[in-house]
């Protein structure tokens, strides 16, 4: 247990310190999207992954300081890291079916990967095959 | 010992009431970050799926609106930690200012957010089956545009809900309802309203900024 009876007063400079800082990585953040890394380093995922870097970093300095959890009782921080965890078990399996689910049935990764052409969805498929000949060769329906 | 007026019967001290608020609320946050993960692994799987499709898709998107939007819920959330700050040192007038500029600024994000909405209805770029929009390569475009009406969509409504919560609480400092004694509800506010600014932080790069 904790025994402070007062609450713990963050000094004006920190929370100005800490906005400037979040406005700062803001513009770097946008000004890093305008630079094809990808190009640069040829790969595919560079940019993707600065972004979320400076992101991350962003809402650490929210979640220590605005938020307080570096101030306060440390169990509000493992709730957050709890949540923080469960999402990334929500993402890291369902992005291991989704992405492998054809190397261990290759007929059960095709319907969803093959989806009808680039301006047209099911529903306008359908219609598309009343009325005009020419298009209906190019609709594939999807399961 | 002398009871404070504001303590429930049932906590020992005003100290183990305002650890019990912020360790609901924490667990409340806890089950936000799901609600908007869920949206999240959507944006993964079908990013992954079509790749070329959301990086088209994007540039339809107005990255000055969306950057203007980040500095404007940066600055909220700067605000917000300083109206409770205030509260801590008795200011209860730099409080309600503090307030104010939160709610003004939260205003700003859904005005300008309401243009942005206005410009994709009137060029069909819809979600799902409403989508009519013609000018993005790539396959199954509405997509993209059903995660981003889904992710601003019920970040926006956390906006609205937030604003509503903050103007609750400027009108209860207002009324003289709190003191540096007593203002765990303003701190709860606060924490809900940091977490919109927490989720807009991912939103806005993963959806304006795609490399």
């Amino acid at each position: 247990m904790t025994h402070h009876h007062k609450h713990h007063i963050t000094p004006l400079w920190v929370y100005l310190a800490i906005g400037g800082a979040l406005l700062f990585l803001t513009v770097v953040t946008v000004l890093v999207s305008f630079v094809n890394l990808n190009e640069i380093t040829g790969t595919h995922t560079v940019n993707f992954i600065v972004a979320m870097i400076i992101a991350t970093t962003k809402a650490t300095l929210v979640a220590l300081f605005f938020m307080h959890l570096i101030y306060d009782n440390k169990f509000y921080l493992f709730t957050l890291l709890a949540g923080i965890l469960c999402l990334m078990i929500f993402i890291v399996i369902t992005m291991f079916d989704t992405e492998f689910r054809g190397q261990v049935n290759p007929d059960e990764g095709r319907p969803i990967v093959e989806q009808v052409p680039s301006d047209r969805f099911i529903e306008r498929a359908h219609h598309e095959d009343h009325s005009s000949e020419t298009h209906s060769e190019t609709t594939t329906h999807a399961e | 010992m002398a009871h404070s007026k504001y303590l429930a019967h049932h906590f020992t001290d005003l100290e183990q009431q305002s650890d019990s608020a912020k360790l609901g609320m924490w667990l409340f946050l806890l089950t936000e970050i799901l609600l908007f993960g869920g949206v999240f692994v959507a944006y993964a799987v079908y990013r992954v799926w079509h790749p070329d499709t959301f990086i088209n898709a994007h540039k339809e998107l107005n990255v000055v609106l969306g950057t203007v939007n980040t500095l404007v819920l940066i600055v909220s959330s700067l605000t917000v930690a300083l109206a409770i700050r205030d509260m801590q040192l008795d200011k209860r007038k730099s409080c309600m200012r503090n307030l104010i500029l939160t709610i003004v600024l939260a205003g700003v994000f859904l005005v300008i957010k309401y243009f942005e909405y206005s410009h994709k209805i009137h060029l069909g770029q819809l979600p799902g089956k409403f989508y009519t929009f013609q000018g993005v390569e790539g396959t199954n475009p509405h997509i993209f545009f059903s995660i981003y009406f889904l992710l601003t969509g019920i970040h926006g409504f956390h906006i609205l809900i937030g604003m509503s919560l903050l103007t609750w609480m400027f009108l209860k400092v207002r009324k003289g309802h709190f003191s540096s004694e007593y203002f765990v509800p303003i701190e709860v506010v606060g924490l809900y309203w940091h977490l919109v600014d927490l989720i807009w932080i991912f939103l806005f790069p993963l959806l304006y900024l795609i490399g």
